[in-house]
């Protein structure tokens, strides 16, 4: 399994440097985006609720075309402060101060927050052209992290690889809708152990921090589910910039361990702009 | 393109408000009996030591089971899972409520009397504060060879993944302090413990042997004997030098958790001598969860074996039988008399 999947990623590599070396037209395009999502998510080796989440998030995005290749690298990120009962009752403790030592009550609230990063790079081939369509299909290389912190910290962290398909409709001179898929097949990726944190995983943080990734497993799609999809419509408004706006959505599980796993969705509304070089 | 524009909102909107109740099921059941089940399972699933604890599961659930009624209060509920947790007798086993919370230990066990105002008061010369005031030290009023370090915690404000704090480094303030005393009182009562890589920070300092303590094993399955491979917990010599002169550890029953493995890290060496009561006995992991409806409620999920392979846990680190003692209050310090006088010696 090690091997192959060391293989594809090589293979994804250097067909994908190969191609961008080639001597051909080349077109550059580089689009930010502000967003809104909504979604949520359970992460049950920390606890059996869902957390809701309403928040902006910021998208980059580059893609180089070039002959019949497309490039892009898409980064994302969004932080928030999640919603559930949880993070809605407040609730006391009794304690113990040593240097009094006396008891007494203190109240607290939850101090959860998420952290959502993806660095995604595709790379595609166009398949089909005509004057309305486009279609490229190819694969895709994603690091992705859900970063949960409160009580202790919860961190997913995946790279994966998968096929990749975006089609473009091109509705006259300036109008345009396209529409990107993707299904993640296989990975790699760390999970929180199935007690949430485990003696290793702190012993492991304190000494070396990258060590933490040879606590992680191999993933594929029977313990990896996940799907995302990005819908556009573009408006040129001139030779070099392009607006729009779009809808992103996302479903994964992560299934690992077993018994515990991520599951997470999300729906994001975006408006952005794109600059042509 | 309006049309379009709308049912790009349209879209989201649906997705948004369907996609909860789609891939998770109905909304969180709410109800007692629901909570009770999930509580109970999430326990059965996860507890590390209901064999060291000597508590049967299931009978604790054939028992608590038929109290808990859908017209009941949460105050009610709450007696019901005061049932089901006080055998455990876990001091890492908590629940914590809008308007009162259990300890299964605690709760359960008288605590030990002592005031770190009245020792720097009455023993303490000139007592100073360093590690975000979580270290007290200083010399005996009565003898100034003889050094005293008070740590009253294990972790300080934001604790991360990576579990070195700052704060920890500062030991080497007090020790450079004392560093010709001819023996140190090191005073961990009332520690309710903290992060296991601040213990390694601060007894390194007093390492005189490298050793392995303890191994730490943590639930990894659903089976009641389903663990991983473990965790050597060790005392690794630490800093520019290390305190190897006579040193007195005392402790007591609030000595709890990451103080409990400072206790046992520092025992593994020759020239410290425990004094005081007991520890607690409670050495796990303890990951906080959360009820349905936000309560909040504790898990230890681990399992400390001695490499002897027998388990602290329960019974705590407990002092050679002449320096056994209990304090009747905190103005009469017998513990800190009894390490004065060992310190004489």
């Amino acid at each position: 399994m090690k091997k192959f999947y060391l293989s594809v990623v090589m293979a994804v590599f250097l067909f994908s440097g190969a191609s961008l070396f080639s001597e051909e037209k080349t077109s550059v395009e580089l689009t930010a985006s502000i967003n809104w999502t909504f979604g949520s998510y359970k992460e049950s080796s920390f606890s059996n609720i869902s957390q809701g989440f309403f928040t902006p998030r910021i998208q980059l995005e580059t893609k180089i075309t070039k002959g019949n290749f497309m490039h892009k690298i898409i980064a994302d990120y969004f932080f928030t402060k999640p919603n559930s009962s949880m993070t809605e009752t407040a609730v006391v403790y009794k304690t113990y101060d040593p240097v009094t030592g006396e008891e007494f009550y203190q109240a607290s609230v939850s101090s959860l927050s998420f952290h959502r990063i993806k660095l995604q790079y595709d790379l595609s081939y166009g398949v089909f052209e005509n004057q309305k369509f486009q279609v490229y299909a190819g694969g895709f290389f994603a690091c992705n992290a859900y970063l949960q912190f409160e009580n202790y910290p919860s961190i997913t962290g995946l790279f994966s690889l998968g096929p990749v398909c975006t089609a473009n409709y091109i509705i006259d001179e300036r109008n345009s809708l396209s529409l990107t898929g993707g299904i993640p097949l296989i990975g790699f990726g760390v999970r929180p152990p199935f007690a949430g944190c485990s003696a290793e995983l702190m012993k492991y943080a304190e000494e070396n921090f990258l060590k933490i990734f040879t606590l992680g497993n191999f993933l594929s799609i029977h313990n990896y589910q996940s799907i995302f999809l990005d819908f556009t419509y573009n408006l040129k408004a001139t030779e070099h910039f392009t607006t729009g706006m779009g809808l992103n959505l996302e479903y994964s599980r992560i299934a690992q361990p077993s018994e515990r796993p991520l599951y997470y969705v999300d729906s994001n509304f975006k408006v952005f702009a794109n600059w042509r070089f | 393109m309006k049309r379009f524009i709308k049912l790009f909102f349209i879209l989201n909107v649906i997705f948004a408000f369907t996609s909860c109740s789609f891939f998770y099921g109905k909304d969180a059941d709410l109800s007692y009996q629901s909570m009770f089940d999930l509580l109970w399972e999430d326990y059965n699933e996860t507890y590390a030591l209901f064999e060291v604890r000597n508590v049967d599961w299931n009978a604790q659930y054939n028992l608590c089971k038929p109290m808990v009624r859908e017209d009941m209060t949460d105050a009610e509920f709450f007696e019901v899972l005061k049932n089901l947790l006080y055998p455990l007798n876990d001091a890492h086993v908590y629940v914590k409520t809008p308007f009162a919370s259990l300890n299964s230990g605690e709760d359960q066990t008288p605590i030990d009397k002592f005031s770190l105002t009245e020792v720097c008061s009455q023993y303490i010369q000139n007592p100073k504060k360093c590690g975000n005031n979580v270290i007290t030290y200083g010399t005996l009023k009565t003898d100034n060879t003889v050094g005293y370090i008070h740590i009253a915690a294990f972790s300080s404000g934001q604790t991360g993944i990576n579990q070195k704090q700052d704060w920890a480094s500062d030991i080497d303030i007090a020790l450079e302090a004392l560093k010709n005393t001819r023996c140190l009182i090191l005073d961990v009562r009332g520690n309710r413990g903290g992060l296991t890589g601040n213990v390694s920070r601060i007894s390194g300092r007093f390492c005189a042997q490298d050793k392995t303590y303890a191994i730490s094993r943590t639930k990894d399955g659903k089976g009641k004997n389903e663990f991983d491979k473990g965790v050597n917990l060790e005392i690794k010599k630490n800093g520019k030098w290390q305190y190897t002169k006579p040193v007195v550890l005392l402790t007591n029953a609030q000595t709890m958790s990451a103080g409990e493995e400072f206790t046992m890290a520092m025992c593994s060496q020759p020239h410290v001598t425990q004094v005081g009561n007991h520890t607690c006995g409670v050495f796990s992991l303890s990951l906080q969860r959360c009820l349905t409806n936000g309560w909040r409620y504790s898990i230890s999920v681990q399992k400390v074996t001695a490499p002897d392979g027998t388990t602290p846990e329960g019974k705590g680190i407990i002092p050679a039988s002449g320096n056994l003692i209990v304090n009747v209050t905190a103005q009469d310090d017998l513990q800190m008399k009894k390490a004065i006088q060992l310190c004489s010696n």
